[in-house]
Order: C-alpha cells, then sequence, then structure tokens
C-alpha cells in the first residue's frame, strides 16, 4: 500500500538536487578553524601602540628642540647684528666723547 | 564509535584540547548539517550562513554541553533552531512585501546556480515548500537522512508517534499535489506528461 502510495515519490529518487562549489567544505573547515582559534596576544604585540605613541613623542619633542634652537640662534645674532647697526649710526667722536665722561673724568676726580 | 565520542567529549570539555577536538567536529558533521539546513533554506549562500552561525553557537555554548546527548543530536538541534530563526527573520524581513516565504524561497531556488536536479526534482521542492515548516522539517529528514523517529524525537523534542503521523500526512499531501499534475514519472531522469 505504502509502495504505491509512495509512487510519485520513490520514481523521483531521494537524491538532493544541491550542489555547493569546489572544495566548499574543506574551505569552510578551514574558516571555522580561524574564528574559533584566537591566538593569545603577546606581551610584545601589547605594548607595540605604546611604543609607537612613545616615538611620537620623542620624536615631536626632538623636532620642537631643534626648531627652538634655531630659533635662539637667530635671535642672538639678530641682537649681535643690532649692536652693529646701533654702532654704525654713531659717530666715532661721539663715541669718544661718551667715553670720557662716563668713564675716564670719574677717574681724574677721584684723583 | 562510543569510544570515539567520549573521546571527543572530554576533550572537548578539557579547555587545553578543546580547539583542536572542536576542529574535528567541524570536520567530522559539516557535511551532514550544511545538508540538513540547506534542504530547508535552499540557497546555498543562506545555507553557508546558518551552518557558520551553527558552529559559533555550538563553539560559545561548549561549556553548557554535559553529554546528556549524543554531539550529533546536540548539534542537529542547534542546526535546526538555526533554521527556524533564519526563516523566521526571513519572513519577518519580507512582510512588508505580502510575498510568502516558500514564493521567496522558490524564486530563488529557480535562479540558484547550485541547483542540478531535473524539473521532476523542482516539482518535488516545490510541493515540498507547501508543508508547513515543522512537517518540511520532519519530512526532509524521514524522506533524505533517513534518520530514525528516535533519533528525530531527541532532536526536536516531539513524540515518536506524532512525528511518524506528520511524516505519514507529508507523504500523503506530497503525492497528491505530484499526482494532480498529472506528471507520470519513469524515472528520475525523464519526465513524460500523460493525457
Amino acid at each position: 500500500m505504502e509502495k504505491n502510495s509512495n509512487k510519485n515519490l520513490d520514481s523521483i529518487g531521494g537524491n538532493l538536487p544541491f550542489d555547493v562549489p569546489k572544495d566548499y567544505f574543506e574551505n569552510f573547515a578551514l574558516e571555522m578553524d580561524a574564528k574559533i582559534n584566537v591566538k593569545p596576544v603577546s606581551f610584545k604585540r601589547l605594548l607595540s601602540p605604546w611604543m609607537y605613541l612613545t616615538a611620537m613623542f620623542v620624536g615631536l619633542f626632538l623636532i620642537t628642540n631643534i626648531f627652538y634652537n634655531i630659533h635662539l640662534q637667530n635671535k642672538t645674532i639678530d641682537s649681535e647684528m643690532y649692536d652693529y647697526y646701533v654702532l654704525s649710526q654713531i659717530d666715532q667722536t661721539i663715541l669718544l666723547d661718551y667715553y670720557n665722561i662716563e668713564h675716564i673724568e670719574p677717574l681724574v676726580a677721584e684723583d | 564509535m562510543l569510544q570515539n565520542e567520549d573521546d571527543l567529549l572530554s576533550r572537548l570539555t578539557d579547555s587545553n584540547t578543546k580547539g583542536k577536538a572542536f576542529s574535528e567536529v567541524v570536520r567530522l558533521y559539516q557535511e551532514r548539517l550544511y545538508w540538513h539546513i540547506r534542504k530547508m533554506v535552499l540557497s546555498h549562500d543562506d545555507a553557508n550562513d546558518v551552518l557558520q552561525n551553527t558552529f559559533m553557537k555550538a563553539w560559545s555554548g561548549l561549556s553548557n554541553f554535559r553529554g546528556d546527548a549524543k554531539i550529533s543530536s546536540w548539534l542537529y538541534k542547534i542546526a535546526t533552531n538555526e533554521t527556524m530563526t533564519f526563516l523566521a527573520n526571513k519572513r519577518m524581513r519580507n512582510i512588508s512585501s505580502m510575498e510568502d516565504v516558500e514564493n521567496i524561497l522558490l524564486n530563488q531556488l529557480k535562479a540558484d546556480t547550485y541547483f542540478c536536479g531535473n524539473e521532476a526534482e523542482m516539482k518535488l521542492q516545490e510541493a515540498i515548500l507547501t508543508l508547513p515548516e515543522k512537517q518540511r522539517l520532519v519530512f526532509n529528514m524521514k524522506y533524505f537522512d533517513s534518520i530514525t523517529y528516535e533519533e528525530m524525537e531527541k532532536i526536536l523534542g516531539t513524540s515518536v508517534g506524532a512525528l511518524k503521523a506528520s511524516y505519514h500526512h507529508a507523504v500523503k499531501k506530497l503525492e497528491k499535489i505530484l499526482s494532480d499534475e498529472s506528471y507520470q514519472y519513469s524515472s528520475a531522469s525523464e519526465l513524460k506528461v500523460s493525457e
């Protein structure tokens, strides 16, 4: 009875009419391995972001230092140049008079 | 076989060996579970997604698995739940389109490049889609996988009697659908239209 009533089903058969991509199951197993096998994070790997940060700040500090030193040097040169400039504008005789009044005459007066 | 299962179980519960043991479990059961899921969702891409979810759920639920059931039954149960959840979500996503999930699955199947059946097998899949989800599950497990009713009882949590009745009704319904279409099948590879 069951055989006759399953006539159509039996004639179609019990094979699944589905296919999978090539190497699907091998690749699937490897993908699952990768997903479940989380490797422990090494100390070096934990430290590396901090190392990068430190290196960045050290670099910034050095660059800032260099520019600051350059700025200081330029300031010194500028002030020296300024002295030369001022002196170049003054007449020699005025300088001598200034020197006499400020330094020589007080000494003579003491004597 | 039982000794191997006990050994696998003990390695699954040991934190030092569980990774490698689970890798073995994946290789042992992936095909069976894949086809179990694929028969319900029909599309390869969807079956792949559900299979991944199944194993990830199994992996995260390993600590709760006491070994009181066979590993295969436990995995089948997770796969079945994930499949039903997937179909329910699909139904929810398509609620606004007013289209049945079964129609969507059928259209996907017709366009699927990984469907390698003939017209008769397509008609059978179409007929299977007319069954309610749970009945479809029972039919697929019995007809294609030849899973025993006792094993099915452990997986689905339904009594053997109810499962037998469900399968019997499913077969009757499918036979009626296939007969009503007036196709005569002389073999799985031929299709003759009756007068």
